[in-house]
C-alpha cells in the first residue's frame, strides 16, 4: 500500500455511516410513491429506471386550463384508499384548503385527518392523514406523459416537523412518514400518512413543502429552506424563497 | 416496488461505495462532516434518477462523477467556513500521515483528484480519462505535475 493510501485511510469517518445511511435509504425509499401494483424490481442493470411515481394523470389540450382542486375525499379515492375518503368526510377530519404563492406555485394544505379522531375507519391511529396540492399559480398545464420527471413540479415533497426541533432532528423519516404523490386534473396532489407524532402531542407541528432535486433538503439543516425561528416555530429561511419553491404550513391537531 | 430488491440494492452500493466516495469528497471538502453529508446524497441522488448502468464499473463511474459535482456546488456556497486543512484533519497517528494529506489536499484540484484516483483507487489514467471525461493526454499530465509538486513540497518517498 502506497503511503498516500495508508494515509487516507486513518481519516476519521464515523464507524456507523454505513448503517445510518442505509437506514436513511431505506426510509426514504418508503417514501416514494408507488402504483399499488406488484412491480418488477427496479434497480439494476437494464431495469426499468425508478421514477417518482404517477398514480394518474389526465393530459390536456388546453394551455391554461380552469383549474379545479379536489376534495381530501376525492383525493383519496383516486389514491385508492376508500376507507380514508370515508374518514375525510367524518367530524373528525379538518378540511382548511390554506394556500402559499411560492415562485410560480400555488401551494395548499387541503386537510388533514388524525387517526385518533377516525378510528373506526383506519386500523392504525396512530397515523396523521395530511392531503396536499401544488399546481402552477397560472393555471398552466403540467407536461404531458406518464411521469412526474416531465415537469419541476414533480420535485415537489414534503415532511413533517415539530416545534423547537431542527429539521435535522425530527422530520419525515425519523417519524417514518410516507407520501404518494399524482397529478390530477393539472394538479399535483401528495396524500402524507406520518406515524409518531402522537409523541409530540400538544406541541405544534409543521409541513414543509419544497421543490428539491433530492430528499437531503428535509434532513439536513445547511441545506434545508427551514430554520427554527427565535420562538421555536419551523419557518423557511430568509434566503429560501430565492432559491427554490417552499411553503410551511402549521399543522391542525 | 419489491421491498426487499431495494433493501438488497441499498445494502450493495452503500457497502461497495461508501469508501470511495468518502475518500474521494474529502479531497475536496476537507471535513469529514462535509465529506458525510455528500456521500449521502449521492446515493439519494442515484434512488431517485435511478440510471441504467452497463455494468459495475460503469455504475462506479457515474456515482464518482456525481460525487465531484456535488462537492464543487457546495465549494461555490459564500456561507462556507474555509477551515485550515491542518485544522480538519484529525488523523489517528498525527504528523506524518496528516503532513502528506495536507500536502496532497493542497494542490490545485485538477491535480488533486487524478492523484486521488491513481494512488487510492488504482485506477490507470485511461480509466481516469474515461471517468472524469477527458482526454488521456490531459489526464497523464496532470498526473505527473501533480507528482512533480508533491516531490518538491515533501522529501523521501511519499507515493
Amino acid at each position: 500500500m502506497n503511503k498516500y493510501k495508508e494515509a487516507m485511510t486513518t481519516l476519521p469517518f464515523a464507524t456507523d455511516f454505513n448503517e445510518k445511511t442505509k437506514r436513511m435509504l431505506n426510509a426514504y425509499a418508503d417514501t416514494m410513491s408507488h402504483d399499488g401494483k406488484a412491480s418488477k424490481p427496479m434497480w439494476g442493470y437494464g431495469r426499468v429506471a425508478l421514477v417518482a411515481c404517477l398514480l394518474m394523470v389526465t393530459l390536456t389540450t388546453v394551455a391554461f386550463a380552469a383549474v379545479r382542486i379536489l376534495t381530501p375525499k376525492e383525493v383519496a379515492s383516486h389514491f385508492g384508499n376508500t376507507a380514508l375518503a370515508a374518514a375525510f368526510e367524518s367530524e373528525g377530519a379538518v378540511v382548511m384548503n390554506e394556500e402559499v404563492v411560492t415562485g410560480e406555485y400555488t401551494v395548499a394544505l387541503n386537510g388533514v385527518v388524525h387517526g385518533k379522531d377516525i378510528a373506526e375507519y383506519v386500523e392504525n391511529t396512530s397515523s396523521s392523514y395530511v392531503v396536499l396540492s401544488v399546481r402552477y399559480t397560472d393555471g398552466r398545464s403540467i407536461a404531458a406523459g406518464d411521469t412526474l420527471e416531465n415537469d419541476p413540479i414533480g420535485r415537489f415533497t414534503v415532511s413533517p416537523y415539530v416545534h423547537g426541533k431542527r429539521p435535522s432532528e425530527v422530520n419525515l423519516f425519523t417519524l417514518e412518514s410516507r407520501a404518494v404523490k399524482g397529478v390530477i386534473e393539472n394538479v399535483l396532489y401528495l396524500l402524507l400518512e406520518t406515524d409518531k407524532l402522537s409523541e409530540f402531542a400538544g406541541v405544534p407541528m409543521y409541513l414543509g413543502v419544497a421543490q428539491s432535486d433530492t430528499m437531503a433538503v428535509f434532513v439536513n439543516d445547511e441545506q434545508s429552506p427551514f430554520t427554527l425561528n427565535a420562538d421555536g416555530a419551523i419557518v423557511p429561511k430568509d434566503t429560501a424563497a430565492k432559491e427554490l419553491a417552499c411553503a410551511v404550513f402549521t399543522l391542525p391537531q | 416496488m419489491h421491498r426487499i430488491d431495494t433493501e438488497n440494492y441499498i445494502e450493495r452500493v452503500v457497502n461497495t461505495y461508501t469508501d470511495t466516495l468518502q475518500k474521494l469528497a474529502f479531497t475536496y471538502l476537507h471535513s469529514v462532516a462535509d465529506t458525510q453529508d455528500v456521500v449521502q446524497e449521492v446515493f439519494i441522488k442515484l434512488l431517485v434518477h435511478a440510471p441504467r448502468f452497463q455494468d459495475r464499473e460503469h455504475e462506479k463511474a457515474w456515482l464518482i462523477r456525481v460525487t465531484i459535482n456535488l462537492c464543487k456546488d457546495r465549494l461555490r456556497r459564500a456561507d462556507r467556513q474555509n477551515v485550515p486543512i491542518e485544522e480538519a484533519l484529525t488523523v489517528e497517528d498525527g504528523g506524518e500521515n496528516a503532513a502528506l494529506l495536507a500536502e496532497v489536499m493542497s494542490l490545485p484540484e485538477k491535480y488533486r483528484t487524478v492523484i486521488h484516483l491513481h494512488y487510492y483507487e488504482g485506477y490507470t489514467v485511461r480509466e481516469i480519462a474515461t471517468i472524469l471525461r477527458k482526454p488521456v493526454g490531459t489526464v497523464a499530465t496532470c498526473l505527473a505535475r501533480g507528482r512533480q509538486r508533491l516531490k518538491q513540497q515533501m522529501e523521501g518517498d511519499f507515493l
